[in-house]
């Protein structure tokens, strides 16, 4: 009877809660990779892999040998130089009217970012948050770097 | 005891006051529009060292077709502006900013590594057939080499190959049809190099004409393939 009810915890854990720790649809995949990026998933790190998911709230991670381009459901494209630290806000699209919010922030680094179907048909609809400013995004292709100073300092 | 740290904490209040220069180099007419003109000239005179290193770094990159790139930014502190044009650019070191014209050799300088990681584009192509028959036609035919050469470059490839008819025959033989025209792109990426996992297949028959016609009508435009890659 113990055992049954076990089970029946496990197979609820299983069925009901582990989704909910990836309720979010798969809003893009990683299309380039060098060195070894790291993506923090719910506080875990994962090793960035080509053709990988990714989830919103996931973390960036590269150090200075690692570069890594994603390519998002609205056709947007984004990429992460070396030493960079970046946060998938949020991310939502409606495949059909193409309205939804895509938000980054990067901490430190730098970021490259192609706008796609979101900006298109509203544009600033992408927003880019750094430690100074937020950028929204009209359209189509812009940079941005951050130095942490702090770090480097640290480091040196 | 005591006075070493009154002189630390002193020391500590004056790192935050001084800190980092709080001038901002938006002229009071940029402030009250929030715009800055990308190709207005960096201000001469401009001699005011920033007692902070740069520490922000937003570029527009140069586009191409005749687009221009345009970006709204909202400083935490209030103060926006728009960033509207190639090169256009602004630092932040502290609070001050500093709009300006960049070039290729500093967004290379820059940005070089992580432009070099931006995917490529996704794109649709859209390839057509003979009546009646999974061949390609002759125009399609040289196309298609280009495409499934593009294609098998790219790295962490998705391909959606979809097969389309006209409305001659009947709706069942042209699903059948439709299928068989999928495959015939499919077989070219593979032979190839791309991995089969990667491609996926829709056959439509005639349910999704490009051209709206009467039932059985040759038409070549409803004919094809339309193959998307991301």
């Amino acid at each position: 009877m113990r055992r049954n009810v076990c089970n029946l915890i496990i197979v609820f854990l299983i069925v009901v809660i582990s989704p909910l720790a990836h309720a979010n649809e798969v809003i893009g995949k990683v299309k380039t990779l060098s060195g070894t990026p790291v993506i923090e998933r719910s506080g875990t790190p994962i090793a960035a892999k080509l053709g990988g998911p990714v989830y919103p709230q996931d973390k960036i991670i590269t150090d200075e040998h690692s570069a890594i381009g994603f390519l998002f459901n609205d056709d947007s494209r984004l990429s992460l130089g070396p030493l960079s630290t970046l946060l998938l806000e949020q991310f939502s699209f409606d495949e059909k009217s193409h309205d939804g919010n895509f938000g980054v922030s990067i901490q430190k680094g730098t970021l490259s970012v192609i706008s796609g179907k979101l900006t298109a048909k509203t544009p600033g609809s992408l927003k880019v948050r750094t430690p100074a400013a937020i950028l929204a995004v009209r359209g189509t292709e812009f940079s941005v770097k951050v130095d942490a100073l702090g770090e480097e300092e640290e480091e040196q | 005891m005591n006075s070493i740290y009154k002189i630390i904490i002193s020391l500590v209040l004056l790192l935050g006051i001084v800190g980092c220069a709080s001038v901002n180099t938006l002229s009071p007419e940029e402030r009250k529009s929030g715009i800055v003109l990308s190709y207005a000239e960096t201000p001469d005179g401009d001699k005011v060292t920033p007692l902070c290193p740069i520490t922000e770094t937003y570029m527009v990159m140069p586009e191409e077709g005749g687009k221009v790139g345009t970006v709204d930014v909202a400083f935490n502190n209030g103060d926006e502006l728009v960033l509207h044009g190639d090169y256009s650019s602004v630092t932040v070191a502290g609070e001050q900013t500093k709009t300006y014209v960049s070039d290729s050799a500093e967004m290379t300088e820059l940005f070089g590594t992580v432009l070099a990681a931006l995917p490529e584009a996704p794109f649709t192509a859209t390839l057509y057939f003979i009546s009646d028959s999974d061949v390609l036609d002759a125009t399609s035919k040289q196309e298609a080499e280009n495409i499934y050469n593009n294609i098998v470059q790219r790295q962490a490839v998705e391909v959606s190959i979809s097969g389309h008819t006209d409305t001659v025959g009947s709706e069942k033989s042209n699903i059948i049809l439709s299928k068989r025209r999928a495959n015939t792109v499919r077989r070219g990426l593979i032979q190839r190099g791309v991995s089969e996992e990667t491609i996926k297949i829709t056959a439509f028959g005639e349910s999704k004409l490009l051209v709206e016609t009467d039932d059985n009508t040759n038409e070549l435009k409803n004919r094809r393939v339309e193959i998307n890659v991301r």
